[in-house]
């Protein structure tokens, strides 16, 4: 007999005296109080609990803002790219410690290649930091940098590319991600909104490379989507020259993604020509 | 890999409301507040001053490279002279990353902040 049928027995119902020895009296209050005790306690677990992992998100660690990224990228000579992503809410990691350094991100980029600083980017953010720029809450970002060891970059400083948010409000739709040398400056839109830019000069770096990623700074933060719902980053097209047309990419749909981080727990799977899906395998 | 640094009760208090300020609206950075270019608040300033226009940075850090995002601008620059720093959560290609950014220089201007580092103090005027 289990203990609850045991305790709705008639006689349980019908008063602690109804005809039971008192020692079974005494197991029965014991269990009664148990009971009692385990309930509020679950209870008050329930009004505290953490935080409960979403479904391509872990709990944060103690790494404090160790990059990664998992996407494509395509070499050439590029001066322009762009790349529409969904609008998702992307996953950060669960249960932030007071100081918490961790986010994640969308990025379309020109890039140097092969080197960390000489970048310009636009995308979608979520990332918390010790610092004021930056939100739980998705927003549009930008990055640019460079480095004056590069070839071409002697005798400028050096810029370190840190998240800086845009003034666009985001709206949680599919957007356009565009860098795009035009008319004498780097200039990054959001849609159809130049969101920022620097002049051409500040770009001393041969742009050698375009790319289409996922990032984290947490191993509990998602890059891209989930399992069940994939970021889907479609419409890539670059352009070679300054102020002039764009072309689709022509992807390999049965090449593996060759940027960053492109196995488990993070995923990318190009799907067509200008197609390609990121993911976090949770 | 950087650790997550240890703070005392006090510290976890400030950055708590720092990072109860960060959930919800992306403020704008004070004039001098280093964590506009992602540092931590409490990163020491060694010395800050204003430049308008920006490209007035040249007359008191004259051993700072060239800049051309700063010689176009008409607003002013706060500049904040900083140390060594351990590098924000930087975003960035997939080349390595460097360990960390000596001689930093956080400068913002109207369009944003941007940190600068391997800046010599060479000739530094204090203002």
């Amino acid at each position: 007999m289990s203990v609850l049928r045991w305790l709705r027995r008639p006689e349980a119902s019908r008063g602690p005296a109804a005809g039971m020895p008192a020692w079974r009296r005494a197991v029965r209050s014991q269990l009664v109080m148990t009971l009692i005790a385990v309930t509020a306690l679950a209870s008050v677990e329930a009004t505290f609990a953490p935080v409960v992992a979403a479904a391509d998100a872990i709990n944060c660690t103690s790494e404090g803002g160790v990059n990664r990224w998992s996407g494509h990228s395509i070499s050439g000579v590029f001066h322009g790219n762009s790349g529409t992503a969904e609008g998702q809410d992307l996953h950060q990691c669960n249960n932030p410690a007071f100081i918490e350094v961790n986010g994640t991100f969308y990025w379309t980029n020109v890039e140097h290649g092969g080197t960390f600083n000489d970048i310009v980017q636009v995308g979608m953010a979520k990332c918390r930091e010790p610092g004021v720029y930056c939100s739980s809450s998705m927003f549009y970002a930008r990055g640019w940098g460079r480095q004056h060891t590069t070839p071409g970059c002697s005798g400028l400083s050096d810029v370190a590319p840190t998240t800086i948010p845009v003034s666009l409000a985001w709206n949680g739709a599919s957007r356009d991600y565009k860098v795009y040398h035009l008319n004498n400056r780097w200039r990054m839109f959001v849609g159809l909104t130049e969101v920022y830019s620097v002049p051409e000069a500040s770009i001393c770096w041969y742009p050698g490379v375009a790319s289409w990623f996922g990032e984290s700074w947490d191993i509990g933060d998602a890059i891209g989507g989930s399992v069940g719902n994939h970021l889907r980053v479609t419409e890539t097209n670059t352009t070679s020259c300054e102020n002039c047309g764009f072309v689709y990419t022509n992807f390999n749909a049965s090449a593996a993604c060759n940027y960053g981080v492109v196995s488990g727990p993070y995923f990318c799977d190009l799907i067509d020509t200008r197609t390609l899906d990121i993911w976090t395998n949770r | 890999m950087t650790q997550r640094p240890r703070f005392s009760l006090l510290g976890a208090a400030v950055a708590g409301l720092l990072v109860g300020s960060a959930a919800g609206a992306i403020a704008a950075p004070a004039p001098f507040d280093p964590s506009a270019c992602g540092l931590p608040a409490t990163t020491p300033v060694l010395a800050s001053f204003d430049a308008t226009p920006a490209k007035g940075i040249w007359n008191r850090l004259p051993a700072l490279a060239r800049s051309p995002e700063l010689e176009e601008v008409t607003g002013t620059a706060h500049v904040m002279i900083l140390g060594d720093v351990a590098p924000p959560a930087m975003v960035g290609g997939s080349g390595p990353r460097p360990a960390s950014l000596p001689n930093a220089v956080c400068v913002v201007i109207p369009s944003g902040p941007i940190l600068y580092y391997n800046v010599s103090r060479q000739g530094f005027v204090a203002p």
